[in-house]
């Protein structure tokens, strides 16, 4: 997996940051990471492009509980988030119905690997989903183009029916 | 996530199997997990009833690699399933690229607890998934009814010019 990755950290404690941005750059060297400190600048971030999977923390000082996922997945639906937390397992499946694509307890002591390979699996997942989507949306509009055919076709039957009919009737 | 779960394993090791059914079973005893060697038995399993998720060994008596993964992915394209091998890395990002929910590797990865989280966040990911799906569709079918208000609402106009 020697794709290139552009991590952006989200993490408003700064050693933690600085601990994460450094030791994931050193565990794949096809990765690249930024640190910033709250949900204000993340956003700013990534506005701005160029983010490939965001690393989130949901401790924020301008967003708790599911709020930063929530405001992320409105402002960048595709962009993939791994939730990195120490709320508990109580508050995984909501990160996940919110859109997160993975989420870590930060009391699991995840290796930089296990995050490494956590932000690419969600890079992928996502990918996989978008074209689902894409699939999805295309499939959509054949079925209701063809829908739309089936009743224009009724009705062209209609009007037929009608004109052999009153000429039927003209005959006699 | 304590809802019930329907996992159908797929693992030729008979004795891995049971081992891991009972780990997983004893971490959560809402998941029941019903056992199959082959990817002919999985499939067979499949046309029966519906489960939530399949955890699929990769090397199976009658299939290898990534084979059985696309056969089940061909014919239950929705169908979340997790990735469970002892082939290493080889297939790790393959799998998921083909569209696998998640890859574990038998060894330290395989504990029960990370297997059930593991199959429960698939499972998750799979419903947001189907609800995006979902809104995919009510949006196409609100895109059409605005159409056609807006055609009623032209023919409207024209008439009353007209009258």
């Amino acid at each position: 997996m020697d794709r290139p990755l552009r991590v952006l950290i989200v993490e408003d404690s700064l050693t933690m940051g600085e601990f994460l941005l450094q030791s994931l750059q050193l565990t794949d060297g096809r990765l690249t990471a930024e640190h910033c400190t709250s949900l204000a600048a993340a956003v700013s971030r990534v506005v701005e492009g160029g983010v490939d999977v965001m690393l989130l923390d949901l401790m924020l000082p301008d967003a708790a509980d599911v709020e930063a996922v929530e405001a992320i997945q409105q402002l960048a639906p595709e962009l993939p988030i791994v939730v990195l937390s120490s709320l508990g397992p109580e508050i995984e499946e909501r990160v996940l119905k919110a859109g997160a694509q993975e989420y870590l307890d930060k009391g699991d002591h995840h290796s930089p690997q296990e995050l490494t390979y956590a932000m690419r699996r969600a890079v992928i997942r996502n990918e996989v989903e978008q074209k689902y989507y894409k699939a999805w949306a295309g499939l959509d509009s054949t079925a209701r183009a063809v829908e739309e055919v089936s009743k224009l076709d009724e009705k062209y039957q209609a009007v037929r029916d009608e004109v052999v009919s009153s000429l039927e009737k003209g005959k006699k | 996530m304590n809802r019930p779960l329907q996992v159908l394993l797929v693992e030729d090791n008979v004795q891995a199997s049971s081992l891991l059914t009972r780990l997983i079973t004893l971490v959560d005893p809402l998941v029941a997990v019903e056992e199959t060697s082959s990817l002919a038995g999985c499939l067979d399993k499949l046309k029966e009833k519906s489960y939530s998720v399949v955890l699929l060994d990769l090397m199976l008596p009658d299939t290898g690699g990534l084979s059985g993964l696309k056969a089940i992915q061909d014919q239950y394209p929705e169908l979340p399933v997790v990735v469970l091998t002892g082939t290493g890395e080889d297939y790790r990002w393959v799998a998921m690229e083909m569209g696998a929910q998640d890859y574990l590797n038998k060894g330290p990865e395989v504990t029960g607890p990370a297997v059930v989280r593991c199959l429960r966040h698939a499972v998750i990911r799979h419903e947001v998934r189907m609800k995006f799906r979902r809104a995919i569709a009510g949006q196409h079918d609100t895109e059409t009814e605005l159409r056609k208000a807006e055609q009623l609402s032209a023919e409207y106009s024209r008439r009353r010019v007209e009258t």
